[in-house]
């Protein structure tokens, strides 16, 4: 008798132990030789985390990676990185190789406090450049370790009494950095802003062009031309007007001039963020006119059209995908990510998240 | 469904409106206080705790930590001494706490849950604590509870002083003084001094959470508060058995802003000058009827400053910044306490309030942004308890409350933001409303069972976007719940042991979230939730020399937000937390006294992102009455050091702190 208690026992034991260890395991897309993952940063503004699909899948991961709510992503070769912002100003680079485990953060650096990351761009294999929107230091950081190899003093570009030139964007051609920079006055943007022609390898001031609007917030580089998507002033209400004051920027390089190729009339409001089809010659912009939402609309460079593209909501991300001809977007008020290739759209099916904040694609 | 319930709450309080007298009742006399203390017959009202002083006087205990080892009762601080500090009562936020000095709400028309590091203990006699309701003699704007600080007043001719010191160069020294001054006029004073250094060692994460190699163990810097406080008032009997009081409380305190855990500050700090006189009157009419009136004026100060780049907040305005508001009050009450017998007594409330808030500061950045701010309420309640029985009785709590918001335009200045506030005006009217009924089905035990209707109105920097990138949003409706309430109480005949369990629920309608969208935030009525738990409160003195009891809450606190939030625990709440004391007496005048506090784990956010780990607490205290009304005591508060913080949201806590204090009373 006392033999058959201590099989049951045992046998008990046994079960519960198996089911302890067989849980279920997420079936989450991983790194694929040959093959492209797109990030999501998502946020509801106090929690923020880090998700992932396949194209191919078109599958949100379950796992996720927590992070500081307000953080960019910055893809370099086959490397993420983190930019967690103001509040936690912390540089971190994210190998997707590892993903989901949490060692798939190779490091997580701590900047000056207040600096607030903008973005960062590649200089080389080992180095990159990253801006800081709330200091006035540029950084040459060494990408494999974090550290800090040289620092650029901007503060003679900051508006006057400002501590900060509002660095925000951040492009590279040859031997040319191109800083794009907003110049606020506190919060005010009372004069335009202006892109700084560095050099790539030092960051010494080479020249600058200033711009007609004011309050950029985004820049990308065609054909030697850098078209810039500016914002423009405030209204009382914290409406952005359709209005010539804001829209989207073309400065020819070489002449070292700048003109509202598209302004917010067109536009419908101000312009936010930025993104191109090199291929097509296509800008993708969203447009905040007020706080019920943004729009996004894509701006012929060749003839200057302008089109809707698809109503969302304020602060969502959006993301051309070269690879594969898809314009990704995060849609922050429905939290819906999908991705438009002409008329086509594909949506990524997820389970419950947070708002999507930000996107990037790595290409393996 | 509400008007229904108010008008049903009137009705039939009319209607059992009887002067029969009762036999004496078998029910516990939980007694409150009243400024109008003889006027006011008291319900066993089984959502009402009180704590004594004892609980604190000679400790060096925070008013967050005292009120949360109450059942249902969850505290929030960010630091030791003057730091901000609050609580939640059964699932509702603190916003939705009404806090009360002596009847007065502290209320702050600028918006934003009451801090409660401003209120010094070594002035206060008792707490009086409302869970689920909030009572109509109290007024203001509040769903989820009402906290009453009763302040030190004596009829009896008597002395306290006491100081003590503790680590951190924590020091308190206070005093209090009560004597006839004639055969019908009555001072009392109380004055009290406390400050600290607030210099204790935390560890530093950096913000990294990924990494640990720059983790690292620092000293709390410009944490040092001070703080000068005093009540003092002057009462006559005059003929014909009329009562006047003038009180006048006042509080100066500063201190410094010591930031977040990897973002500790240099300068930046705060200010705030406190003012509030109170005159009441007391005229009973004829032998059933008394009226009081009362008006207290109010003035306070609030500045905050920061130096930036030396403090990393405030970025924009580089160099000194100093910012504040200065707010003067006038609340008018009138009332009418209509006590024919012992079977029934209503009370009947008419109040005032006049806020009027506008700018205060010494820079030259922000003396050009001017803006003002007034809000103008008035306010009718009623409530009414009626004795059928020596085993029942019935109470109603009506109010209602109509608001007027006048502003006149401006920018509003603070460190890190500034907004524009457009011009406008409105007129609002919130009604509440709560029954409850005791039955003593024996004399040792006691049925409860209550159910109330609350409408919080929205506080203007809801309703007006008061702040940076925060949008006004003047449809704001007013939040809205509904608590209930079951309960039983046991006790013994010796009334050595008691035992209250009490089943609850509070639900929110229309809570106020600030939805964020494209950098801006506006105040929506998005929220709502449900808290539905069970409280213990086990009181025991199985010995002449032993006393203890357990106070413990299960409780299931959801959002029933739609979206991403629907389902979660509510932030801040934990689902089971529990309180227990016990205290012995021991030879040669010696008194030591154990307490340990418990909360499972909680939640940061609203997505249940963050968490914070269950958490123990232990105090504990040998107290020594050397002489006669002397008394030696030293203490140790959080023995465990227990201080873990999400990283994300991290304010540094003290961890454990030792206190030695002497107390005289003559």
């Amino acid at each position: 008798m006392k033999k058959n208690h201590l099989l049951l026992l045992l046998a008990s034991l046994a079960f519960f132990a198996c089911s302890e260890t067989t849980s279920p395991e997420k079936d989450d897309d991983v790194f694929e030789p040959g093959k492209s993952l797109v990030f999501t940063f998502h946020s509801d503004y106090t929690s923020g985390e880090l998700r992932w699909f396949s194209p191919d899948s078109l599958r949100l991961s379950e796992s996720s990676l927590e992070f500081n709510q307000d953080s960019r992503l910055g893809a370099i070769d086959s490397l993420l990185f983190v930019l967690e912002r103001y509040g936690a100003d912390n540089l971190v680079l994210v190998n997707p190789k590892l993903l989901p485990e949490a060692s798939a953060v190779v490091y997580q650096k701590a900047l000056e406090t207040g600096a607030n990351p903008s973005d960062l761009v590649k200089i080389n294999s080992e180095t990159a450049w990253l801006a800081q929107e709330n200091s006035s230091d540029l950084l040459k950081i060494n990408m494999e370790d974090g550290s800090t190899n040289a620092t650029v003093d901007l503060s003679d570009f900051a508006y006057a009494g400002a501590l900060s030139p509002n660095l925000v964007d951040l492009e590279i051609s040859g031997d040319t950095l191109f800083a794009l920079i907003q110049r606020l006055d506190g919060y005010d943007p009372v004069i335009p802003g202006m892109i700084l022609l560095l050099s790539a390898k030092n960051g010494s001031f080479l020249d600058s062009i200033p711009l007609q609007t004011t309050n950029p917030s985004a820049m990308a580089l065609l054909d030697g031309n850098i078209y810039v998507s500016t914002q423009g002033a405030y209204n009382a209400d914290y409406e952005l007007e359709a209005d010539s004051l804001r829209g989207l920027e073309q400065v020819k390089i070489a002449a070292k001039t700048s003109e509202l190729f598209t302004s917010g009339k067109e536009l419908g409001g101000g312009a936010q963020s930025l993104t191109l089809d090199r291929k097509n010659k296509i800008a993708y912009t969203s447009i905040y006119a007020d706080y019920s939402g943004n729009k996004i609309v894509s701006v012929n460079l060749k003839n200057g059209e302008v089109s809707n593209v698809e109503s969302v909501g304020g602060s969502s991300p959006i993301l051309y995908d070269a690879e594969n001809e898809t314009l990704w977007v995060g849609d922050n008020a429905s939290s819906e990510i999908f991705g438009l290739r002409g008329k086509t759209k594909q949506s990524v099916t997820s389970s419950e998240i947070l708002p999507p904040y930000g996107l990037a694609i790595v290409n393996f | 469904m509400r008007v229904t319930f108010i008008l049903a709450a009137l009705a039939v309080s009319f209607a059992f409106a009887s002067a029969d007298s009762e036999p004496d009742s078998v029910f516990r006399d939980l007694g409150s206080s009243d400024v109008r203390a003889h006027t006011l017959q008291s319900f066993p009202d089984f959502s009402f705790f009180e704590i004594h002083s004892e609980a604190w006087a000679g400790r060096n205990v925070e008013i967050s930590d005292i009120l949360a080892e109450v059942a249902g009762v969850e505290s929030y601080k960010q630091g030791g001494m003057g730091a901000f500090q609050s609580v939640s009562i059964r699932g509702i936020a603190a916003k939705g706490i009404l806090i009360c000095i002596d009847g007065v709400p502290l209320e702050n028309a600028g918006g934003g849950a009451m801090n409660l590091s401003y209120i010094d203990l070594n002035q206060i006699e008792k707490i009086e604590i409302y869970k689920g309701y909030i009572p109509a003699r109290f007024g203001g704007n509040g769903m989820g509870g009402a906290i009453n600080f009763v302040s030190k007043n004596s009829v009896q001719t008597k002395g306290e002083f006491e100081i003590g010191y503790g680590n951190f160069n924590t020091q308190k020294i206070s005093g209090f003084f009560s004597a006839p001054l004639t055969d019908s006029l009555r001072f009392n004073t109380s004055l009290s001094y406390r400050r600290s250094d607030n210099n204790f060692r935390f560890f530093n994460r950096n913000g990294t959470p990924y990494n640990t190699e720059d983790d690292r163990w620092e000293e709390r810097k410009n944490a040092d508060f001070s703080q000068i406080s005093g009540t003092h008032s002057l009462e006559k009997i005059f003929a014909n058995s009329i009562l006047s009081r003038f009180t006048v409380s006042h509080s100066e305190e500063a201190g410094g802003n010591p930031g977040r855990e990897s973002n500790q500050t240099v300068v930046a700090g705060f200010k705030r000058n406190f003012v509030q006189g109170i005159l009441f009157s007391d005229f009973p009419l004829f032998r059933a009827l008394s009226l009081s009136a009362q008006v207290t004026a109010r003035a306070e100060k609030s500045s905050a400053h920061s130096y930036y780049p030396l403090d990393k907040i405030g970025y924009a305005h580089p160099g000194f910044l100093e910012y504040g508001v200065f707010q003067t009050s006038l609340y008018p009450e009138i009332s009418l306490d209509i006590h024919p017998g012992v079977s029934w007594n209503a009370n009947f409330y008419f109040r005032g309030f006049l806020d009027y808030l506008e700018p205060r500061d010494s820079q030259k950045i922000t003396s050009k942004l001017k803006w003002e701010l007034k809000r103008t309420s008035g306010e009718a309640a009623f409530d009414f308890s009626k004795k059928f029985s020596s085993y029942f009785i019935w109470n109603a709590d009506v109010s209602a409350r109509f608001i007027r918001d006048q502003f006149y335009g401006g920018i509003l200045q603070t460190p890190t933001q500034q907004d524009t506030i457009p011009a406008s005006k409105e007129t609002n009217f919130f009604p509440s409303a709560r029954t409850a009924a005791v039955t003593a089905f024996a004399k040792s035990l006691q049925g409860f069972a209550s159910v109330g209707y609350y409408e919080r109105a929205p506080q203007v920097m809801e309703r007006y976007g008061v702040y940076q990138n925060v949008l006004p949003n003047p449809e704001l409706k007013a939040e809205s719940g509904w608590n209930y309430e079951l309960g039983l109480m046991i006790k013994t005949p010796s009334e050595n042991h008691s035992l209250q369990i009490s089943l609850f629920e509070t639900r929110l309608k229309n809570g106020i979230v600030w939805y964020t969208a494209n950098s801006f935030s506006k105040p929506l009525n998005l929220s709502e939730s449900k808290t539905q738990g069970v409280e213990l409160n086990l009181q025991t003195k199985p010995f002449s020399f032993l006393e203890g009891g357990i106070q413990g809450s299960l409780q299931n606190p959801k959002d029933l937000s739609a979206g991403i939030y629907r389902q979660k625990q509510l932030a801040g709440e934990p689902r089971y937390s529990f309180a227990a004391e016990t205290r012995l007496f021991l030879p040669f005048h010696l008194s030591f006294t154990w307490k340990t506090h418990y909360r499972s784990k909680v939640f940061n956010d609203r997505a249940n992102r963050q968490s914070i780990p269950a958490a123990f607490t232990h105090f504990s205290s040998l107290a020594w009455e050397l002489f006669p009304k002397s008394k030696m005591e030293v203490s140790v508060q959080n023995i465990l050091n227990e201080t873990h913080q999400n990283i994300y949201a991290a304010y540094p806590q003290p961890g454990r702190q030792f206190f030695a204090s002497f107390s005289q009373c003559f």
